[in-house]
Formats: structure tokens, sequence, C-alpha cells
């Protein structure tokens, strides 16, 4: 089977016939319309698997080739990336919105991101995640771009990895402003598209190059 | 029942309070396994009492939440169960059930995990991670307990943290079979409940006593 065969935004599984997708839910959050969407296509396609990820996402496992249009058409949702080299997703905590320890809105900061950058094409894939506290239950410290509200402002870490080779993030400047944090982020984002190697993720190209570069090149 | 009485009869954390007489409900979905069926109850809830928002948190759960106080009992009873069945957190990936990747089954050894937790006591709360293959898509080197599924077995992690203060677990075990990596948790987690501060994490724990220390524990007794 080649690339092409793949249907959309569809995960070829175990038994290398049926697929996995994951809808789109920027920072885990849903509506009663997307719930309903999930629950019609779960009963109607007898979809096996429906399964909670550590994205903040619902991932349909189980689908047959055919079907994979079929649920998406019925669905009306938007693709969330999960195998491309891109931006996958945005995580977050409730911050101020609900939670009492929040210092800042850390959903309203991680939908502005997530609107902004996923899907944009980088050497390897990408995870970000914007804690409200210093807590840090969007485990700030572990992705490749963190956000830790304080309350001087934004704290943003780089190069975290959560995986088979953790390694901690870097502190890389400190009590931003929401629009200052946004931007270095983006700046951030292409510093590593512009110097890391194919499929290589930040966790390595901080490894190789160090935070003090990253610094000078981009602060 | 006062709301007091109710949140009390509720597993640890089901319920939360914002404040104002504002609070989240947490479904319960162990493994984060959904189905349409809950996914409609948990919908018509939503539409029923004019939710603001519904989260899908990092922990694999679904959070309903801003439901006045007035409104909490009918929540609950419409829900059913709610919180979470294990007092320990266990995350889990599809592993072989599904993924083209996985090596060993961390769905039901994740099951399995969460049923032996439930007979333990311990000082502090307890996040654990079981991955299918060395990916580690359940993020098994930052959690307190995690396991990762190789071609010969089960790896054994202990003392990770993702939180404020990260720390990478420590290996304590490779290629075990389910019955044997559960064997050698539990000895862990013997050794870290005798001789723990309250409310002291793994990590930390780990950090002050040494792992070599919890080696031994686990392996000369």
């Amino acid at each position: 089977m080649t690339a092409n065969d793949t249907p959309k935004g569809a995960i070829l599984q175990r038994d290398k016939k049926t697929y996995a997708i994951v809808p789109r839910t920027p920072v885990g959050l849903v509506t009663p319309e997307i719930l309903e969407a999930l629950a019609r296509v779960g009963k109607k396609y007898e979809i096996p698997i429906m399964k909670i990820t550590s994205g903040q996402r619902i991932a349909l496992v189980g689908l047959e080739q055919d079907q994979v249009d079929a649920v998406w058409e019925d669905l009306k949702m938007d693709v969330g990336p999960a195998v491309g080299l891109c931006v996958h997703y945005v995580q977050a905590c409730p911050g101020t919105e609900v939670c009492k320890f929040g210092v800042r809105d850390s959903l309203g900061l991680g939908i502005e991101l997530e609107e902004m950058f996923v899907g944009k094409e980088l050497p390897a894939k990408m995870k970000v995640g914007v804690s409200g506290c210093p807590m840090c239950c969007a485990e700030s410290y572990v992705r490749d771009i963190g956000l830790i509200g304080k309350k001087k402002g934004w704290t943003v870490v780089v190069g975290g990895n959560a995986s088979g080779k953790p390694r901690i993030a870097d502190t890389l400047v400190e009590n931003l402003t929401r629009p200052e944090a946004v931007d270095v982020v983006g700046r951030f984002m292409d510093f590593y598209r512009d110097n890391a190697t194919k499929r290589s993720r930040s966790s390595m190209l901080l490894k190789k190059v160090g935070i003090d570069a990253v610094k000078a090149a981009i602060l | 029942m006062s709301t007091e009485q109710l949140i009390a009869s509720l597993p640890a954390g089901a319920c939360r309070s914002r404040g104002e007489g504002i609070y989240s409900i947490m479904a319960r979905t162990p493994l984060g396994e959904v189905s349409a069926e809950k996914l409609n109850i948990i919908n018509s809830v939503v539409q029923d009492f004019r939710l603001p928002g519904v989260r899908v948190t990092g922990r694999q759960r679904v959070q309903l939440l801003g439901i006045k106080e007035n409104d909490l009992h009918a929540v609950v009873e419409r829900l059913g169960e709610v919180g979470e069945v294990c007092k320990y957190f266990v995350q889990a990936c599809v592993g072989n059930t599904a993924c083209r990747f996985g090596m060993q089954d961390s769905l039901t050894m994740g099951a399995d995990l969460e049923a032996f937790l439930n007979t333990t006591n311990l000082p502090a709360k307890l996040k654990s991670g079981v991955s299918g293959c060395s990916m580690s898509c359940a993020e098994s080197y930052v959690r307190d307990v995690g396991m990762v599924g190789k071609k010969n077995g089960w790896t054994i992690l202990f003392g990770g943290n993702a939180g404020k203060q990260v720390r990478k677990a420590d290996v304590l075990a490779e290629s075990v079979s389910a019955e044997e990596g559960l064997k050698i948790i539990g000895k862990a987690l013997d050794f870290y409940s005798e001789n723990a501060k309250k409310k002291e994490r793994t990590a930390r724990f780990v950090e002050r006593v040494g792992f070599e220390a919890v080696k031994k524990a686990v392996f000369d007794k």
C-alpha cells in the first residue's frame, strides 16, 4: 500500500487493514455538537474503540478504509494532526477559567496558539503545553514548547520531551505578556524549522545547540 | 443530602468546587475508554443543564464544567458513575490492541495495575503510565510508576514526575512478565509507603533516599 491510498487524516492500525482518526478538539474543549457527532458516528459505524488520548483528544480506532471519508463527512470536524511533521496539538489546563489555583488564562492562550500554529510544518512533530500556574498541570516542562502562567507573566520553556527519551525543557524567557509570549513561540518555531534536521525533535536540537544559542538567536 | 455530604459520598476528586457555588464533575472513563452510550449521556446532561463546557483532560478524562450547586445532585444521578474507579491514576496507550507499534497489551496491563493499586494505601498521590512500546505514549518515564512494553516483556520505572520539578524515572527492572512487574511495583511501593513523608511524591522520595535504596528493598528481600 502506498501513502496515497491512506485516507484523509487516518492512521493505519496494527492489523494493516483498519484505521484510526483523531478529530481536532483544541485544548480539549468539546461542545454538545461534537459529543453528539462522536456518539452518532460511534453507533452508526460500530466503531470498536473510542479512546481519550493524552493529547486531550478523542481517537476513533478500528475504522475500515472505506468508512474513513464517510465518518469525516458525518462528523464535520477538522483533522487533529497525529502523524505528520508539524504542530500536533496544544494542551492546556483549565487555568483561571475554572481552577482556583489558576494565575493566568491558559485556555485562552492555548486556543490562540492552537489556532495560529496547529498543522504548521516543522522538521518533526511538536507538542505544546500551556499551564495556568507553576504546578504545571499541562506538563509544560516535558513539551517541545511549554508556557507557564506566573504572577508576573508567562514563562516560556523549550525542548522538553516526555517520551522514551525524556528531557526537561530549558527556560527561554520569563515575565512576558500574552502577545509577547505568542511572539516568542512563533520565533522559536521558526528557529527550530531553520536549524533542526528532519525528524529531529526540539529536545534533540536543544541538546545539540544549547539554550544560550537559542536565546542569542531569537531574543 | 447536603452538597457536602454528596461530595463526600463520591470518589475523591470526582467533584470540585471553583467557589461561588459552581462545581465541576469528572465523568468515569477508565483508561480513557468511552462508548457512544456514555457520550450520549454526557451530552444530554450538558444540554439539559445548559452547562457552559466540557473538557477532555490530559488525564484522559471528560470533565463537565460550570455546574450550579442546585443542579449538582441531578447531574451526578444522571451521569451514574462518576470519578475514578481507582484511587490512583493509571494512564494507558492503546497498545497492541490496535496500534501497529504496540509490543504488549497496555490496556489490559493498565486495568490490572488499577486493580492492584486499589489495594494499596500510599502517602501521596500517584500517577502511572502504561505504554505498549518504547515510544512511551503514556509518558511512563515521567510518572511515579511507569511500565513500558518491549519485545521481551515489561520495563518497570519508578520515581518519575512531569510537574514543576520534572524527574526522569529510574529503571527498576527489564524484560519481566506482567505478573512479575506487578510484584516488583508492589515491593517498591511498600518500601515507599513505609519510608516516605506524608504527601511526599515518589520523585522527591527517590531523590531523598537514593534509587539504590529502592532497588535494594525490592530485590534483596
